[in-house]
């Protein structure tokens, strides 16, 4: 079972192999070359959350 | 790194504990392992998220914390698991407290949330800082755990009843009058769950319990009940977001529709929902009866075991394929959409048990590696299965070698033990994968779901 100590090697994963996963993926070809990976892995782990709190916060 | 997620419960363990603090950790040695007991079980006993574990993210962490108080039939279902842990250390794990929970002698809201929970995290502000407006305009705090708050079930703020049924329910004045007292203390509570595992007034839940008797969990509700949208309603009036997970598939469809003004009920000025800690299903509803391998009404419920589709659309090898869990807890593609057009957010959970994971080695506690197909076991309540119109012409479509994970392969991918990781990881990114591609077929651009609506959640104890 995955912990919180186990989220950034994860996310370092992502970084580097998430890209050549898409690649293999036949519905995937259209669109996989778009992606800006590092952004996403730092949006999912991180900036998304974030932004979606602080809006709730300042709107509070 | 900086990390964040929006369901943790840092210090649920130490909560159940007859002595000690929140820095008290449960360690792997204090775990039996047993040879007949091949489960997850000690792994979910021991620390995951230990507050001395995120101190490895020093550029800031920001948590979602959820205050919860355990149902009665679960603390009832927990008092055996202290088996697990070694005699020294089963105080950390107490039965008297657990028994008065049972008994609704220890009230949810009074006696575990506030006065157990919430005051835990207010006593220890050296170790947790409750956020507030001026935190993000200043950058979040490195050196303590930056939280705001998630309720996880309506049931915690109610103190009168601990179950429903036989003329009990979750009565919403003490649900709102309970959540107005927090909030009139400057708690920010960011989400709500309006059900948990246990039957509620508000609306029906999904299984989602397996490594217990699974008969006291049974769903036996119809979607959304008027109770449910008088809170929703309430929630939205707020500025608080209601979380999808633990909703069974109808009542999610039923708080879709009448946010869209498409139900029976209309609400109004609607918050984007959160779904904060789920996987999942791969695939749209109408394609589930497909691949269910066994559809059977048992008493109050129909058994559906769900064959683990391959996605082999996409895959130019089943080999090692991942999977996904075709529960309904987890959501369908229809949703997905919705709550990404909707402007609302999706924990993406890293629970192997979501994500579809399966370990051969696990002990079967559903009889999902029993036939030909490894299977997901799900329970959908009578009512709901009449109430949503299942078409049964497409019973079994698709359960076969070409679209669905079998056992034999599924013991094959394990002869290679070095493959278990990258294993579990291809379940990862097959979810992400999926959102990314559900959400352009839906017709949202990708630089939307890319740079908004998805969240990695460790979902860990």
């Amino acid at each position: 079972m995955p912990g919180v100590k186990d989220m950034e090697r994860l996310k370092r994963y992502v970084k580097t192999d998430f890209k050549g996963y898409l690649s293999q993926l036949e519905d995937a070809r259209a669109w996989y070359r778009d992606l800006d990976v590092n952004q996403f892995a730092e949006d999912l782990f991180f900036g998304n959350g974030y932004r979606f709190v602080k809006a709730f916060m300042e709107g509070r | 790194m900086q990390y964040f997620d929006f369901h943790t419960h840092p210090i649920l363990k130490q909560l159940f504990s007859e002595t000690g603090s929140v820095t008290d950790m449960l360690g792997r040695n204090e775990v039996k392992v047993l040879q007949s007991q091949c489960t997850d079980i000690p792994n979910i006993i021991q620390s995951q998220i230990h507050p001395s574990q995120l101190a490895q993210y020093p550029e800031g962490v920001l948590l979602g914390i959820v205050l919860y108080s355990m149902e009665s039939y679960l603390a009832a279902e927990v008092i055996p698991l202290r088996q697990h842990l070694r005699p020294g250390s089963q105080h950390k794990l107490s039965e008297p407290l657990l028994k008065k929970i049972v008994l609704n002698d220890y009230k949810a809201y009074t006696d575990f949330l506030v006065n157990r929970t919430l005051k835990a995290y207010l006593d220890n502000s050296d170790i947790f800082h409750i956020v507030t407006p001026e935190t993000f305009a200043n950058g979040l705090p490195a050196n303590r755990i930056n939280i705001f708050f998630v309720v996880e079930g309506c049931h915690s703020f109610v103190d009168s009843v601990n179950r429903t049924g036989e003329g009990k329910v979750f009565p919403v004045p003490e649900i709102l009058d309970n959540l107005d007292r927090l909030l009139a203390q400057g708690i920010p509570i960011l989400a709500i769950n309006l059900t948990h595992m246990q039957q509620s007034s508000l609306c029906n839940h999904a299984f989602g319990i397996q490594l217990t008797n699974p008969a006291p969990f049974f769903p036996k509700g119809n979607g959304m009940e008027p109770d449910g949208y008088d809170i929703a309603q309430a929630l939205f009036d707020r500025g608080i977001h209601p979380d999808l997970k633990h909703m069974s598939y109808k009542s999610r469809r039923d708080l879709m529709r009448a946010i869209d003004g498409q139900g029976d009920i209309t609400l109004h000025s609607a918050m984007p929902l959160l779904c904060t800690h789920a996987g999942f299903t791969g695939i749209p509803f109408s394609e589930w009866p497909e691949y269910a391998a066994l559809i059977r009404a048992e008493g109050p419920v129909v058994r559906v075991e769900m064959a683990k589709t391959l996605s082999v659309d996409s895959m130019p090898s089943a080999i090692c394929a991942p999977t996904f869990n075709m529960s309904t807890i987890n959501l369908f593609d229809e949703e997905i959409a919705w709550i990404v057009r909707h402007g609302g957010m999706i924990g993406l959970s890293m629970d192997r048990r979501i994500l579809g994971y399966v370990d051969p080695y696990d002990a079967d506690v559903d009889g999902r590696l029993d036939g030909e197909f490894v299977v997901d076991t799900d329970f959908i309540s009578l009512a709901e299965w009449d109430g949503l119109d299942i078409d049964i012409s497409k019973y079994r479509q698709k359960v076969d070698a070409a679209h669905c994970l079998t056992v034999q392969r599924l013991r094959q991918n394990w002869e290679d033990q070095s493959q278990q990781e990258r294993w579990y990881y291809d379940h990862i990114f097959l979810h992400l994968k999926h959102y990314l591609q559900t959400c352009l077929r839906a017709g949202i651009p990708l630089k939307r779901p890319q740079s908004t609506s998805l969240s990695a959640a460790t979902s860990t104890v």
